[in-house]
């Protein structure tokens, strides 16, 4: 037993050792990337910025398009796939509950790409300075790209709810009015034991996965203010999301075994 | 998920009541889908679900399911 402990903790420092070994390889890399295209990548940069910018309007226009016929082809793979689950019994059932998963989690990841593409995209022309700057054309370009973007955004709500009332049309034992508040409180009320056992392994496995992500993203985000003068706001979002996610977590630890005791 | 060493003969009594999965669960009070998981080891239910599931069938818990000890390679050491 002692020898095992021993020997995890020497691979622990190893993983240390390694990991510190990594980290001066890839500031050393991009040190020397920097002085050698330091100043071709912020142009390059501020380039692709400019042109995100000038075809602002097609771009978002194209991602609503993609997104609408993408999430109506999703959702009428999931109706049909709901008339299976109604019509077939036990092991073939089975089959179909999968699909149901499956085109449900791609409508939600489609739905969640599109949003975070529009953000990024209307963001590039999202400032007074750039509004005050630019032609009377553009910005009429930039009032309609707004107006794409809340219409990609309603649509991507609208889905998701069509997409619970659909699950809760299969599953009618499934509670919660999605326009509501507690919807999660209430759907998650009216999971069994074995459902809420996969959201809660869903949950810590997003949670594991977020903390690992918010480390990367932190070393990125503090090497890209360090080369290219990116700002602290980045860092310092970063760094918010990493304590809100720690503190909401060890919070709902210790409320948890706090009840047990009371 | 993880398996689990709980065997369990949920199919055979609930093919001898003649009910499928989906009636199951909902004398149960869970999903098709967790009686699904229950009947291929896939999921041990609580204790709660385990008797429920034993007065549906009208035997005892021990009648459904069975624990089979795990041999620990550990403790051969």
């Amino acid at each position: 037993m002692k020898s095992k402990k021993r020997a995890s903790y020497k691979n622990g420092v190893i993983k240390m050792f390694l990991l510190v070994i990594i980290g001066m390889v890839i500031g050393g890399v991009t040190g020397k990337l920097y002085f050698t295209f330091g100043e071709n990548m912020t142009g390059v940069t501020g380039s692709f910025l400019v042109v995100i910018t000038k075809i602002m309007l097609p771009l978002l226009s194209l991602i609503t398009v993609i997104t609408v016929l993408g999430g109506e082809y999703c959702y009428n793979r999931l109706k049909k796939i709901g008339v299976k689950i109604l019509e077939t019994e036990d092991e073939e059932c089975d089959k179909w509950e999968y699909e149901e998963e499956r085109w449900g989690g791609i409508l939600v990841n489609l739905g969640v790409v599109s949003q975070v593409l529009c953000f990024v995209i209307l963001s590039t022309g999202y400032s007074i300075r750039y509004i005050q700057e630019v032609s009377d054309q553009r910005r009429g370009q930039f009032l309609v790209s707004c107006i794409i973007f809340i219409i990609c955004y309603f649509y991507n709500a609208i889905a998701q709810t069509r997409y619970v009332k659909l699950v809760q049309k299969i599953h009618p034992e499934k509670q919660g009015d999605p326009f509501s508040k507690g919807f999660q409180k209430e759907f998650l009320g009216s999971c069994d034991e074995a459902e809420k056992e996969v959201i809660y392994k869903s949950a810590y496995h997003t949670y594991v996965m977020m903390q690992r992500t918010i480390g990367i993203l932190l070393v990125i985000t503090m090497l890209l203010h360090l080369f290219f003068n990116t700002g602290l706001l980045a860092v310092i979002v970063v760094g918010v999301i990493y304590l809100v996610s720690t503190f909401s977590y060890t919070h709902s630890c210790v409320q948890l075994r706090k009840r047990k005791i009371s | 998920m993880e398996k689990v060493p709980l065997l369990n003969k949920l199919k055979e009594y609930r093919s001898d009541l003649g009910i499928n999965q989906t009636e199951m669960g909902k004398l149960a009070g869970v999903s098709r889908q967790t009686i699904s998981l229950i009947e291929r080891g896939d999921y041990s239910p609580s204790v709660t679900l385990a008797l429920k599931l034993a007065k549906i069938c009208r035997v005892t818990v021990e009648d459904i399911f069975e624990y089979e000890e795990e041999e620990d390679e550990d403790d051969e050491e």
